[in-house]
């Protein structure tokens, strides 16, 4: 979980990139591309427009520099906008590319992994096999279940920061990530 | 001392917390005490306990090299952008009251929609020709009008830059 120090010096960097520090954009770039593009790789499961949208929200961050004020934690603001863009995305390609389904396995995800270990090509098989089940089953879930979902798990994000992020009630984050792990849990029971 | 009340219909949240390793000591501690007596609180354990290490499974691949490249770039060209799209910025990001915006882009909209019936051509039926047509039509004759698009996307940022601008509304 993200210490208070981390995230004070969040705000701070913030601050100094609105009196026009370069460098201070970069070390929060530095900080903080890699789980939004892989948040917004989970959300959309194509790394190409996971890269792109991850663009678009820093690009956004940057653009509001003038006006920020640390009203709230930078990283909750930062996912509001990730979240914002996500679910105009797949809003605005859900006639035409559809949900995730069982057959196709997400774009721009490493099929073929360079071999680093020992272990068998059965294995490997059996781990892609099983990333690839899960792959479809969370992009399965409606959107908003999805991204309270990786917001909850892989961002280890607070209730009341998804919900700012969701724009609902704190109340409602729970009502969804209990719906959604029931449904993972159900669907995903035969892996254990 | 007083026993946990059983969480699993009412505050589910506490063992999703406990699952994920966010409750602190105490509280970690009332929840196995709890699930000792409790086979329905010990069953959503286990299984969320299994759920959550098979969701590891699911890794990202590795950010393209030339991520920071590209958006640089964009921001380069972005600061390049024309003195009437950064005064629009500055109208929606500057510290003015959040309640003259939403009247701007109101009346910004409002100018075009009466721009657009006032200037149809008598013998186009309303609705016929495509909004684009119309508003080519309109520029043509000499009326400068703002982006639909454009003030569709401020409204858009304007909402998600409330938390990080300070905005009580």
């Amino acid at each position: 979980m993200t210490s208070v120090a981390a995230l004070e010096r969040d705000a701070q960097l913030m601050l100094r990139v609105r009196e026009g520090d370069a460098e201070s954009f970069a070390l929060l770039l530095e900080r903080h591309r890699t789980p939004v593009i892989h948040f917004l790789y989970r959300m959309i499961q194509n790394q190409a427009v996971a890269e792109e949208l991850a663009q678009e929200t820093f690009l956004r961050v940057y653009r509001s520099r003038e006006s920020y004020e640390p009203t709230a934690k930078f990283t909750t603001w930062l996912f509001r906008i990730a979240t914002h863009l996500a679910l105009n995305w797949l809003r605005d390609h859900k006639n035409s590319r559809g949900e995730v389904t069982l057959d196709e396995p997400s774009e721009g995800f490493p099929t073929m992994q360079v071999a680093h270990s020992e272990a068998s090509v059965e294995q490997r098989l059996v781990k892609e096999s099983k990333a690839a089940e899960v792959r479809r089953a969370i992009g399965s879930l409606p959107q908003k279940q999805r991204g309270a979902v990786l917001m909850h798990k892989y961002q280890e994000m607070e209730y009341r920061q998804i919900a700012t992020a969701l724009k609902c009630s704190e109340s409602a984050v729970k009502s969804l990530l209990f719906r959604a792990y029931e449904t993972l849990r159900t669907r995903l029971a035969h892996m254990a | 001392m007083n026993r946990m009340p059983c969480p699993i219909n009412d505050r589910k949240e506490v063992l999703l917390d406990y699952v994920a390793g966010r409750l602190p000591a105490e509280a970690r501690s009332a929840v196995e005490e709890h699930a000792v007596d409790c086979p329905p609180c010990q069953e959503f354990l286990a299984e969320q306990a299994v759920l959550w290490s098979t969701l590891d499974s699911f890794e990202s691949p590795a950010v393209g090299s030339d991520f920071d490249k590209k958006l640089y770039a964009r921001i380069a060209s972005q600061e390049k952008a024309s003195f009437w799209w950064k005064a629009w910025q500055r109208i929606f990001e500057s510290g003015e009251p959040w309640s003259w915006r939403p009247a701007i882009a109101a009346s910004a909209v409002f100018a075009i929609v009466m721009a657009v019936v006032l200037i149809r051509p008598a013998s186009a039926p309303y609705g016929s020709g495509g909004d684009a047509a119309k508003v080519e039509s309109i520029r043509s004759a000499g009326i400068d009008v703002p982006d639909v698009e454009a003030v569709e996307a401020a409204l858009e940022d304007l909402e998600m830059l409330k938390l990080g601008t300070g905005s009580s509304i």
